[in-house]
């Protein structure tokens, strides 16, 4: 089992690798959605088999975040994406290459930082992974300027933060789950309402863009 | 009982602001509640007696409000809407009587205390069309807040066994003496004043500014050294009162001049209060006994004299509709007995003998003598201190107000054209404070065992002091003056009917061939000695343009004297602190991805710091 639930993490890692370096919005969707249904099996391969068979919470946790994650908001997304007429990031704020540098960078810090971190019970790569993706997540945020591709960033930061809650098997873990997941789903509707308006309204969704509202007046 | 009164006022108060849309009605419920709940509060204190503290510290109040509602009827006419001024001020009253009868509970008090802040910041706002006002209200909301603030700290610190004591001392005394108006923290009393209404600022100048002293004593003093209390109390109140009369020397605008004054009356109680906390210290009774005496008179006094002042502040603002001393003048013709109310007030503010604020003074100053002939040197010290300063604030407050009847009441009219003619129900309160005053003047020998009765300190040993045969000195001196004057005053009736020739002519109508109003000395000119005098205090910018060549066509002269607090300390203050945070401001860049990144970097610095050590 052990040996199954590090391959999962190291998935993790590679995952953020990739979707920092992927320009094309079809490929980051599936991407998510990927470490979604991962994330959604975590609970499972963690489970000490010998001893009894899972409750129904944990399945249904699984069963729950697999649906959510890896078919509902990436599908929601794809629509969105199809509706505003956008396929691919093309001027990201940071440039790809410079990206990847700085995720491995982060991943080797997190993996360095958490060597003091030592929790018995809890596999060895979890935090570093959990770390990195929601490094990954915000640094998608910071550094797109498509609304989509942030709303990705932010799915992905809250997938880390679920890997964090799965790993450490956390109490009441199942209710935190649901209502995290109730708030991502929300954003995405809306997101996905809300980029779907702002294409029609200005003829783009870039983010960066989108500061006239700001208070400080002296920004034009 | 007691407590009725309060909650009378406040909901006479919740019923004019229920009917504010009739403003007719909402004044009739203002001002039956402000005088049906005086009424419940005196019988209140007949039939159940507070301690002497509450008592003395409720009375400005009970004596104020109702004076202060008859003058409101005639003063917010055409002001603005009436049942929001009327809801607020009946509010503010409410919980000014309630806070001296909350000294078990602090954080009663506190509530009751930010309350009385927020109500009174509306009644200060209630003009609040005029564009000036904007900054005044900010100044006393901030003040109010920033008390607030401080007590709330000093509440804290109170729960805090290992705190020092030193903090918890400062920040008391700064919180109340933000209310009291001590040194530095006077900022908002001359900006506030002048803007609020002037009944409003007559409630706020004569009683809840007392309270300020009222939380200092109650909450703060129990516990530490009295001789600390004493000397806190006796340069606070000396900066004070030196600092808030010769600011108030120069000012043009007539309530920031009263206002100036406050600061200066306040100083003068502080320091009374200050000598009885000395005597205490040292065990010197006659000290204690005359410091006491001082304190309740000067209290008393202040808020029947300056009531009196603002009252008549605003009639002249009424008539005339300005509040500049150097633009009035000849207003006595006007308002014959406004100008007679404010003249007495000012005399009696004054500390000059035939009035009641000459006994208030009188026991002060001989506070400081005891204090000089006990033989300790501490005392010593104090007392000189406290005469000094006590000599040559009499002295300047002289000319100050000399400056404020002369220039306003005296004299021809110098701008002023269509000045309209005085009301009864704006002069009557006036009447009735003088009246006020005038009974403290005789009944103080006779209440002197009552006060110290209620006072309720066995140890206070007031019969050997004398303290009764000076008072009684004092009052029949004051009698044979009234006497005499009245004999003057018919004996000059008398000689008119006689003799028949005294015409009327125009005001210093000797030698010119025609007089006019600009030949006049204004208020300023006949401040501008002093104002040389102390200008090395005082840092009065002038403007002057001088008469050129031999036959000069123009020429100007201005002066003003802003607060020198505000110029020297505040505004550097303030100013750096904006600096700092339009600096700040810049991270509010508009970019989310800017507001992401800087969450990042905080939560990773936080990380790395948490898990390195």
């Amino acid at each position: 089992m052990n040996m199954a639930v590090d391959l999962v993490l190291t998935a993790f890692l590679g995952i953020c690798l990739m979707l920092s370096a992927s320009s094309r919005l079809v490929h980051c969707v599936r991407l998510v959605a990927f470490q979604g249904i991962l994330l959604g099996i975590m609970p499972l391969l963690m489970w000490n088999w010998s001893n009894a068979a899972p409750g129904m919470e944990i399945w249904g946790a699984a069963f729950v975040n697999i649906i959510v994650k890896g078919v509902l908001l990436p599908v929601l997304l794809l629509r969105a994406m199809r509706k505003a007429g956008v396929k691919r990031e093309l001027e990201p704020l940071a440039g790809y290459s410079w990206s990847l540098l700085i995720v491995s960078v982060a991943g080797a810090m997190a993996l360095w930082l958490s060597r003091s971190l030592n929790i018995p019970g809890v596999p060895v790569l979890a935090i570093p992974a959990a770390a990195v993706t929601v490094f990954t997540g915000l640094f998608i945020i910071i550094s797109r300027r498509k609304a989509l591709t942030q709303s990705l960033g932010f799915l992905a930061f809250e997938n880390g933060i679920a890997l964090f809650g799965a790993a450490m098997h956390l109490e009441y873990g199942f209710f935190v789950e649901m209502g995290i997941l109730l708030d991502v789903l929300v954003l995405v509707f809306v997101m996905g309402i809300a980029v779907f308006q702002i294409s029609r309204e200005f003829e783009h969704i870039d983010a960066d863009r989108l500061n006239l509202l700001t208070d400080n007046v002296e920004v034009k | 009982m007691i407590f009725m009164s309060a909650g009378i006022a406040a909901a006479a108060g919740i019923l004019s602001l229920l009917c504010c849309r009739r403003g007719g009605l909402a004044g009739v419920a203002g001002v039956a509640g402000t005088f049906l709940s005086v009424i419940a509060g005196i019988v209140g204190i007949c039939t159940s007696p507070p301690s002497g503290v509450s008592l003395l510290f409720m009375l400005p109040t009970l004596i104020l409000a109702p004076a202060a509602a008859v003058h409101s009827v005639a003063y917010i006419k055409g002001h603005g809407n009436p049942g929001i001024y009327w809801g607020f001020f009946n509010l503010t009253v409410a919980t000014m009587l309630a806070l001296p009868l909350l000294k078990e509970d602090f954080l009663e008090f506190l509530i009751i205390w930010e309350l009385m802040g927020v109500f009174s910041f509306v009644l200060v706002m209630f003009n609040y069309k005029a564009e000036e006002l904007k900054r005044v209200a900010w100044i006393y909301l901030l003040a109010c807040e920033a008390g607030g603030l401080l007590l709330m700290l000093f509440y804290a610190l109170s729960f805090k066994t290992g705190a020092p004591r030193e903090l918890f001392y400062i920040a008391g005394v700064a919180g109340f003496g933000l209310k009291a108006g001590f040194p530095l923290l006077h900022l908002w009393l001359p900006e506030a004043h002048p803007a609020a209404p002037a009944p409003v600022s007559a409630i706020m100048s004569g009683a809840m500014i007392n309270l300020g002293l009222f939380g200092i004593v109650v909450f703060v003093f129990p516990g530490m050294d009295a001789s600390l209390c004493g000397w806190t109390l006796l340069i606070l109140g000396g900066i004070s009162t030196l600092g808030g009369i010769l600011f108030a020397l120069p000012q043009d605008n007539l309530k920031r001049l009263l206002a100036y004054s406050s600061i200066e009356n306040i100083g003068i109680i502080s320091m009374a209060l200050g000598c009885t906390f000395l005597g205490g210290a040292f065990k010197n009774n006659s000290m204690i006994v005359f410091g006491i005496l001082g304190t309740i008179l000067h209290i008393i006094n202040h808020a029947l004299l300056k009531g009196t002042l603002f009252l008549g502040a605003g009639q002249v603002y009424c008539s005339s509709g300005t509040l500049s001393i150097d633009r009035m003048g000849g207003m006595m013709k006007k308002t014959p007995v406004t100008g007679s109310c404010f003249t007495a007030a000012a005399v009696g503010l004054s500390g000059l003998p035939p009035f009641n604020g000459f006994i208030g003074e009188l026991m002060i100053y001989l506070a400081a003598f005891s204090g000089i002939c006990s033989g300790v040197w501490q005392l010593r010290i104090a007392g000189i201190a406290a005469a000094l300063i006590l000599s040559l604030t009499g002295a300047c407050a002289v000319a100050a107000f000399a400056k404020a009847v002369g220039g306003t009441f005296l004299g021809e009219p110098r701008h002023v054209d269509d000045c309209k003619k005085e009301s009864v129900w704006m002069y009557g309160p006036m009447l009735f404070l003088l009246f006020l005053s005038l009974l403290i003047v005789f009944s103080v020998p006779f209440t002197v065992p009552c006060i110290f009765k209620v006072l309720n300190v066995s140890t206070i040993d007031y019969a050997s002091t004398g303290v009764q045969k000076i008072l009684f000195c004092a009052a029949s001196f004051s009698a044979l003056f009234y006497v005499l004057s009245t004999l003057l005053l018919l004996f000059r009736r008398f000689v008119r009917v006689r003799g028949n020739e005294n015409a009327a002519g125009p005001t210093w109508d000797c030698g010119y061939a025609k007089p006019s109003a600009r030949m006049e000395y204004t208020g300023s000119a006949l401040i501008q000695c002093l104002g040389d005098l102390f200008n090395s205090f005082l840092q009065i910018r002038r403007k002057i343009e001088p008469p050129q060549g031999l036959f000069p066509k123009k020429a100007s002269f201005q002066w003003e004297s802003p607060d020198g607090a505000e110029r020297f300390f505040w505004a550097p203050v303030f100013t750096f602190f904006a600096g700092v945070s339009d600096k700040v401001h810049k991270f509010q860049s508009g970019y989310l991805h800017m507001y992401v990144l800087i969450m990042t970097i905080v939560i990773i610095a936080m990380v790395v710091w948490a898990i390195i050590s």
